[in-house]
């Protein structure tokens, strides 16, 4: 049975205890966003050089977002979010989760089996947000509270959000290492032989 | 009076904005039917999150996605549309006139593959597929931009006097290798036959058939309805929350070609963008959608 739950960020150990993959979170407090491939690799080169990086981002939540960043009326202000696909971050998130001991991952349709691993070894989540549904998750953002990396363009930047009510997340990796995308892909594999029976039976044929 | 360069320019700029802040009619029927249906307690709540959210990008003219992805057209000019200027020209120029306009902005999305640096502009973009339309007075522009997020999960292979089995079982495979990755539940676009760019440009133009539209052809239109029920048979839901809606529907269309078949499946996530208008010789533009 799965569970709504509303959570203040950063998260805490007994918070991610508690979450099951299927479950559906709202969260309060800061992420760090971007859906960079280079800005994902220069954290991990940071990380292995021992370099610091402009902003905090450890035990926190690292996002696979976009967002367009602006100033109104000298504001930083966030025009719109949306999540991106994060298996291709697949080269740099265990490096990431295991320097900065993250505690949760965000964005979409889930991540491959070493970022897993490092989730599983280090207490972090996946938290995947709702594609394409940019008016409403945007609306969660209430401040940009700090961007770094000017030389990339603008989705690429690190850019710290202050969120309220951002949701609602599916867990798709809890901390135990369970991924709700791999049970679904298995799911799905196991039904295929009577999936295509059914197929072969609708049709009137088969070889 | 003619189809002129500066109407083409306007219009394929528009239809460009309007996918990107509207979800079409057909696509948000679906889903409001499919949430009737939808047995999975998150895959409801999922559904109706998105539903809320194509509402209330409509209503204050905002981006239902985040990404803009690059802008694809597909063009029918009518063999007595009377065209007037550079109308090639139009939709490059389009493209960059509504980059300085759109509110609010859209991010740099045009990617060079040689060299992973992005921009508002680059080689063969907008990607404009023509054709004709025997007798008509018009050109009609469907905009149907693609990303990453559905656009890696397209696949074509070429089979060597496939059965129908052997086809369906292949579809079946793309849409487990996709999982839900591409923010389901996804249009379905697949063509099968002709040679190997045609398949693919018949799946694509699968994808912008109306939805609930009957297949002209009876033997896909039955290949079409059992495939859905197989599709959302897999369980991946909405957003892969688990459920039975992973399919807004398939399409299918064929081509006459010689012993080699290729196959090819691509998808559009639930946003499944997507405008039409016609630009008339009188100068009038109707939107179709």
């Amino acid at each position: 049975m799965s569970t709504t739950h509303r959570l203040a960020l950063p998260l805490k150990d007994d918070d991610l205890a508690r979450l099951e993959v299927g479950d559906l979170v709202y969260l309060d407090g800061e992420i760090v966003v971007t859906v960079g491939l280079p800005t994902h690799k220069r954290i991990a080169e940071y990380l292995d050089a021992g370099k610091k990086l402009p902003m905090d981002l450890a035990g926190g939540m690292l996002c696979q977002v976009g967002t367009f960043v602006e100033d109104i009326d000298g504001e930083p202000t966030s025009r719109y979010i949306n999540p991106s696909t994060s298996t291709r971050f697949e080269p740099y998130l265990p490096t990431i989760i295991a320097g900065l001991k993250l505690k949760a991952v965000g964005g979409k349709g889930g991540v491959g089996p070493k970022t897993i691993d490092a989730m599983r070894q280090h207490g972090c989540v996946y938290l995947s947000f709702v594609g394409g549904a940019s008016a409403l998750t945007s609306e969660a953002v209430i401040k940009v509270v700090d961007v770094q990396w000017h030389d990339f363009i603008t989705q690429f930047r690190l850019t710290k959000l202050r969120v309220e009510a951002l949701g609602p997340l599916n867990v798709g990796v809890d901390i135990r290492g369970n991924s709700l995308y791999d049970q679904l892909t298995e799911a799905a594999k196991a039904k295929l032989p009577d999936i295509m029976a059914m197929l072969n039976r609708e049709r009137g044929t088969s070889q | 009076m003619a189809i002129t360069y500066d109407l083409v320019k306007q219009v394929s700029a528009d239809l460009y904005e309007w996918s990107l802040k509207k979800v079409p009619d057909d696509t948000l029927n679906t889903m409001r039917a499919a949430l009737e249906t939808e047995s999975g307690e998150n895959a409801k709540k999922v559904l109706k999150f998105m539903l809320l959210s194509a509402e209330r990008a409509e209503e204050e003219d905002r981006f239902l996605c985040s990404d803009a992805g690059v802008p694809v057209y597909v063009v029918k000019i009518g063999t007595a549309a009377q065209l007037d200027g550079d109308i090639k020209r139009a939709f490059a120029d389009g493209f960059a006139d509504l980059v300085e306009r759109i509110d609010p902005p859209i991010l740099k999305f045009v990617q060079n593959p040689l060299t992973n640096e992005r921009s508002y502009q680059g080689k063969d973009m907008p990607i404009v597929s023509w054709d004709l339309k025997d007798g008509a007075d018009y050109m009609e522009i469907t905009c149907s931009p693609k990303a990453l997020g559905a656009g890696r999960w397209a696949q074509l292979e070429i089979f060597v006097y496939p059965t129908l089995e052997d086809i369906e079982k292949y579809i079946m495979d793309c849409v487990i290798r996709a999982g839900s990755q591409h923010c389901p539940p996804v249009m379905i676009g697949v063509g099968i036959g002709g040679s190997f760019d045609h398949a693919a440009k018949m799946a694509k133009q699968a994808t912008l058939r109306q939805l609930g539209s009957e297949n002209p052809e009876p033997i896909l239109a039955d290949m079409e309805r059992r495939l859905f029920k197989a599709i959302n048979a897999t369980g991946f839901g909405p957003m892969g929350q688990g459920g039975d809606t992973t399919a807004l529907g398939i399409h299918i269309d064929y081509s006459a070609g010689h012993g080699f078949t290729p196959v090819a499946v691509c998808f559009n996530c639930w946003i499944n963008r997507r405008t039409t208008a016609r630009i008339f010789n009188s100068g009038t533009v109707e939107r179709i959608e």
